[in-house]
């Protein structure tokens, strides 16, 4: 047997550290995705990248910013995700594609979290247009709500209310048939009962002082009946022809981008815009209840989720749809900002002073 | 201002933390000792070690049980999972095979009648037996020789020139068997592949022609699906 002093045994040769290449997986077919699609040029090569994943990054920004550069209303931040199953940030959202390697993710929503979005109340112009002739402040919320729903999700009056009825009446569109399950699901006798020992929140409330169209507002005027109605006022005038604008943009500079998220499979928890009727009206307590209710299940904290593959160029024609959809974006921006400017007051108080 | 983000899983970096070292006798008692490791000067160096305790034994087994343990739907016609072994079984039916050997069999292929078969792969071998009765085997079910060209006696089968699955999982059975039955059977391992005249080249003629495949003279390996899967299993 040996005494003498132990030396620690070296373990030379043996290295003190691996790196597992995980990123790498991702970031490499990303940037070459990116560059077989365009995406990336000359110009972001022009100074050595830190890396591919800096590369991707500048890039994106790049063709993002030329996209978004003109709005000035819509919170519209790109979110690339690797997984589409994921524990982290707070959210989990498991997708019909989750296993798929080719698979990226493309999330737009707010940049400081869920409804951090521009909010614009459009109430009293649109009562202004119908106080003009019945049925114009509807048809012009209708056609502009219609060109809303193609955009990543905006709140409007009318996506507000029907988020209260899914949160507050079960999903029944009416007061007395939520009345009734709400009776069945609390045991209660009458609806005096009800109301007395439960939280149960009326049409009153929920509308408040909106016209009850604002849940499905209608063209109710035909073309010809909006130029009419329109033609004496300048305000109407100005909001008939930036609908105008939007027309044509609708028209002419498709295909826009598929926002609707089928693949989503969970509930998606932000807006880009959000469009009240009044500073005072319900959509923000909707809202609010909306996203602690979502927020206990399966959710996406984003405004749009688009399934894009690395192999082909769905990521170069989805940019390009992206950038149409930003020029409809722009043009609905010139409608909701007369509806907001509240322009109709100050022509009001001219007409009374040269009158 | 509308921004970029890109979310992606990052490199995941493992500094070098602790050592186990496995002391053995020629008889197979097992001492093992768990040493932290520490870079001192530059230089990775084994720190004096402490026994391994149950307690400590057990947790290494757990994380290394979260890597080696399957998850997954568990296939039908498997009969035994563990790390690195599958065993399953295939029903009787009919099957093309192909030949390339010397003799009468030659280059012909055909539709034939097969035995019901038992297949095993682990790390190092895959391995095919004869069933006696067509239905799902247990542990004890008895294991009989697979007549077919290139199975050695032990029922190894000689892979040659054939691709076989990376892994060992429910997804590589398919592959397996695609691997087995569509390549070309050149030659016959043993002598002794099944109890008639004429041998295995006379049966596969007679499969060939359309004969119904003669269960009762299959050769008897005196194993059951047990002793296999324990033998495989031990010398993991």
């Amino acid at each position: 047997m040996s005494f003498s002093a132990l030396a620690l045994p070296s373990l030379d040769g043996i290295p003190s550290r691996y790196t597992v290449q995980s990123g790498d997986a991702f970031t490499r077919p990303f940037a070459l995705a990116l560059l077989d699609n365009g995406v990336i040029t000359e110009a972001d090569l022009a100074r050595r990248p830190s890396s591919e994943i800096a590369l991707c990054s500048k890039a994106l920004t790049r063709n993002w910013r030329e996209i978004t550069g003109q709005l000035t209303r819509f919170d519209w931040n790109l979110r690339i995700e690797q997984d589409q199953h994921r524990a982290l940030d707070g959210f989990y959202w498991q997708s019909s594609r989750e296993t798929d390697p080719d698979a990226v993710w493309a999330l737009i929503g707010t940049q400081q979290g869920p409804f951090s979005c521009t909010q614009v109340c459009v109430g009293p112009a649109i009562e202004y247009l119908e106080s003009l002739r019945r049925g114009l402040g509807q048809t012009v919320l209708a056609a502009l709500y219609d060109v809303l729903d193609l955009l990543p999700l905006v709140c409007t009056t009318r996506v507000a209310i029907s988020i209260a009825e899914y949160t507050y009446w079960q999903g029944y569109d009416n007061e007395e048939d939520a009345i009734d399950e709400a009776l069945a699901v609390y045991g209660a006798s009458s609806k005096e009962e009800l109301l007395a020992n439960n939280e149960f929140v009326t049409a009153r409330q929920i509308y408040g002082r909106m016209p009850r169209w604002v849940r499905r507002p209608k063209r109710a005027l035909s073309r010809a009946q909006v130029e009419r109605a329109a033609k004496p006022d300048a305000f109407a005038q100005a909001v008939v022809k930036a609908l105008d604008e939007l027309w044509q943009v609708l028209q002419w500079s498709g295909p826009f981008a598929d926002l609707s998220s089928p693949d989503a499979g969970a509930e998606l928890v932000d807006f880009s815009l959000i469009v009240r009727w009044s500073e005072d009206d319900s959509v923000g307590r909707i809202i609010d209840d909306y996203g602690h209710y979502a927020a206990e299940g399966d959710h996406i904290p984003a405004a749009s989720v688009t399934g894009l593959r690395l192999s082909d160029h769905s990521i170069s024609t989805w940019l390009q749809q992206m950038r149409a959809t930003a020029m409809l974006a722009r043009a609905a921006e010139r409608v909701l900002d007369l509806l907001a400017s509240m322009e109709f007051e100050q022509q009001r108080t001219l007409v009374r002073v040269f009158a | 201002m509308n921004d970029v983000a890109i979310h992606h899983r990052g490199n995941v970096d493992l500094e070098l933390d602790a050592a186990l070292l496995f002391y053995r006798s020629a008889s197979g008692e097992v001492y093992a000792t768990q040493h932290a490791a520490r870079v001192v000067n530059d230089r990775p160096v084994l720190l004096p070690g402490v026994p391994m305790t149950l307690e400590s034994l057990a947790d290494f087994a757990e994380l290394a049980a979260r890597r080696t343990t399957y998850r997954g739907f568990v296939h039908e016609r498997v009969v035994y999972f563990a790390p690195n072994l599958l065993a399953w079984w295939v029903p009787a039916g009919k099957r093309r095979v192909w030949f390339e050997a010397d003799g009468k069999l030659g280059n012909r292929s055909g539709e034939c009648n097969h035995p019901p078969l038992l297949f095993i792969v682990n790390k190092r071998s895959w391995s095919v037996f004869a069933l006696r009765n067509d239905e799902r085997p247990g542990a004890a079910t008895k294991l009989y020789r697979a007549p077919y060209f290139n199975v050695w006696e032990t029922g190894q089968i000689c892979t040659g020139n054939v691709d076989t699955p990376d892994a060992i999982n429910s997804d590589s059975i398919k592959p397996y068997e695609d691997a087995f039955f569509r390549s070309r059977f050149t030659h016959a391992n043993t002598d002794r592949l099944i109890r008639r005249r004429g041998g295995a080249v006379r049966l596969w003629l007679d499969l060939l022609d359309g004969a119904e495949f003669p269960l009762h003279q299959l050769v008897d390996t005196a194993r059951t699906v047990a002793d296999v899967v324990n033998a495989l299993t031990e010398k993991d």
